[in-house]
């Protein structure tokens, strides 16, 4: 059995062995992680839901690579950079994630997906009750996804780049795949990965940025609510807010439009009581898109597709626009604190980050901990609401400025 | 100074944007809130806009009154008052 058999046999030992140095240590780095992933997610550390496809498919894609037809490396699973029409409709009947990355990962399908599943689980009577103030928290906690863009221009990143690099800060994963999608083609892998990876640390990081911003006699502030604010607001309402909302949204950035639907078509669904559409949407379609998302981002972190020299530089970015809008967002707290002489806490401010639900969670947790008779969930979960509308407002902008 | 322009641009709009729709929101709460039992047809919600409507107006009707008892202005003043509001 000569070596060219054994290449043949084993391809992923062989295309390991013969691949350049960087490459294979690349590959080796990316299985390791991939373990990592899957480790953490069952840990708890990371979210399961997500890490565990992703850390999979990112170990499977950099083992599987093999010796094609024309000679050079590829694999049996997706090729996301071709655009030539006779060549995708050839993989189209080869690669086996070709349709499913074609047909909902490139055009944002699956973003859209996620959001109508994020939609219909939102309760909006906590950002009908009081809009103002989570608006105004949500704005604060825009502060990550705005000032990235120059801090990444210095880095020597186009405008377009540095938007969807920053969209990081705003902790929505459908939005950054979504603004990279359209902005910026060559780099949507490497920011949605960050973006996703950081994403699942936001839950044990803003902690102690809270702790450190915070001092533990405001974190335990309990706030007196107005009587108007306990009122049960009906589903009529919030089937007309989402309506009508939708569609002066959808007037202002038609760019956006598709997001603007997805989000509220899943709370008119689970406003109007169509429970078996919103079981669907809730269950099969958001676990389900949120599995190939995930499969497919780990699929993505193939060694010669990830390897891109700005991949340090977006790790950096990624973590600064997470930091600044959460710093941003606890500033909203303490302008309301200020403005409502007392009667707010300024915990809630992190919640302004549109990670739903996670961050509302988070400053509950770190309040509760103080004191225990203080809830803040209900303003938390409307900032946190607010923080999604004005995501995507921000997403509207940048792809009609910089597109 | 171009790209803080344009940060400050898209910050401002963000910010407008986003009170617009808080004003949306709280206009649309109210005014849904105030609906009959059931009332989503359109002549409920034509009836409660009409109300909101013709209460604002008695209320510009009383402070007109009250700027012509106390000020006793000229129909110039009058006509610049009007514009003003």
């Amino acid at each position: 059995m000569s070596g060219n058999d054994f290449g043949q046999l084993f391809q992923g030992v062989y295309t390991l062995i013969t691949s350049e140095t960087y490459i294979a240590v690349a590959r080796i780095g990316l299985i390791i992680l991939g373990l990592l992933l899957i480790y953490l997610g069952k840990k708890g550390v990371l979210e399961p839901l997500l890490m565990i496809p992703m850390g999979l498919g990112m170990a499977t894609i950099n083992a599987s690579s093999m010796v094609m037809p024309d000679g050079s490396q590829g694999n049996l699973f997706v090729d996301p950079l071709t655009t030539d029409i006779n060549k995708l409709l050839d993989l189209l009947q080869i690669d086996f994630l070709q349709p499913i990355y074609t047909f909902t990962f490139s055009n944002g399908l699956i973003a859209c997906f996620i959001f109508m599943g994020i939609g219909s689980m939102l309760d909006i009577s906590y950002i009908l009750k009081r809009p103002f103030t989570s608006m105004i928290i949500a704005v604060f906690a825009e502060m990550g996804t705005i000032l990235t863009i120059p801090i990444a221009m210095l880095f020597g990143l186009s405008i377009q780049d540095a938007a969807s690099a920053a969209m990081v800060g705003g902790a929505d994963g459908p939005m950054v795949l979504f603004t990279s999608l359209n902005l910026s083609k060559d780099l949507f892998v490497p920011i949605t990965v960050v973006a996703y990876l950081y994403l699942g640390l936001t839950y044990g990081g803003y902690p102690y940025l809270i702790r450190a911003l915070i001092p533990a006699r405001l974190r335990g502030i309990k706030m007196t609510r107005e009587k108007g604010n306990t009122k049960q607001i009906s589903g009529g309402v919030k089937l007309g807010f989402a309506s009508i909302l939708c569609v002066v949204l959808c007037l202002l950035f038609p760019v956006a439009a598709p997001l603007f639907f997805s989000l509220f078509i899943g709370i008119a669904i689970r406003e109007s009581g169509l429970m078996h559409v919103q079981n669907f949407i809730e269950g099969p379609l958001l676990y389900g898109s949120t599995f190939f998302l995930g499969m497919l981002l780990g699929i993505l972190c193939e060694a010669h597709l990830i390897l891109n020299p700005k991949i340090l530089m977006l790790l950096v970015l990624g973590i600064v626009a997470l930091l600044l809008s959460g710093v941003g967002g606890i500033m909203g707290g303490y302008f309301l604190y200020f403005v409502k002489k007392g009667n707010y806490n300024p915990v809630i401010g992190i919640a302004g980050v549109s990670c739903v639900p996670t961050t509302a969670k988070v400053a509950q947790k770190e309040v509760h901990k103080v004191n225990p008779q203080s809830m803040i969930l209900p303003e938390a979960l409307g900032a946190n609401i607010s923080g999604v509308i004005t995501t995507a407002i921000i997403t509207g902008l940048y792809i009609t400025l910089f597109k | 100074m171009n790209v803080f322009n344009e940060i400050m641009f898209i910050y401002g709009m963000t910010f407008l944007i986003s009170m617009f729709v808080a004003l949306v929101i709280k206009m649309l709460a109210k005014t849904i809130e105030k609906l009959p039992e059931g009332g989503f047809s359109i002549a409920a919600v034509v009836t409660v806009a009409g109300n909101n409507i013709r209460q604002a107006m008695m209320r510009n009707k009383k402070t007109v009154s009250e700027f012509k008892k106390t000020a006793a202005g000229s129909n110039d003043e009058l006509l610049n008052f009007y514009h003003e509001r």
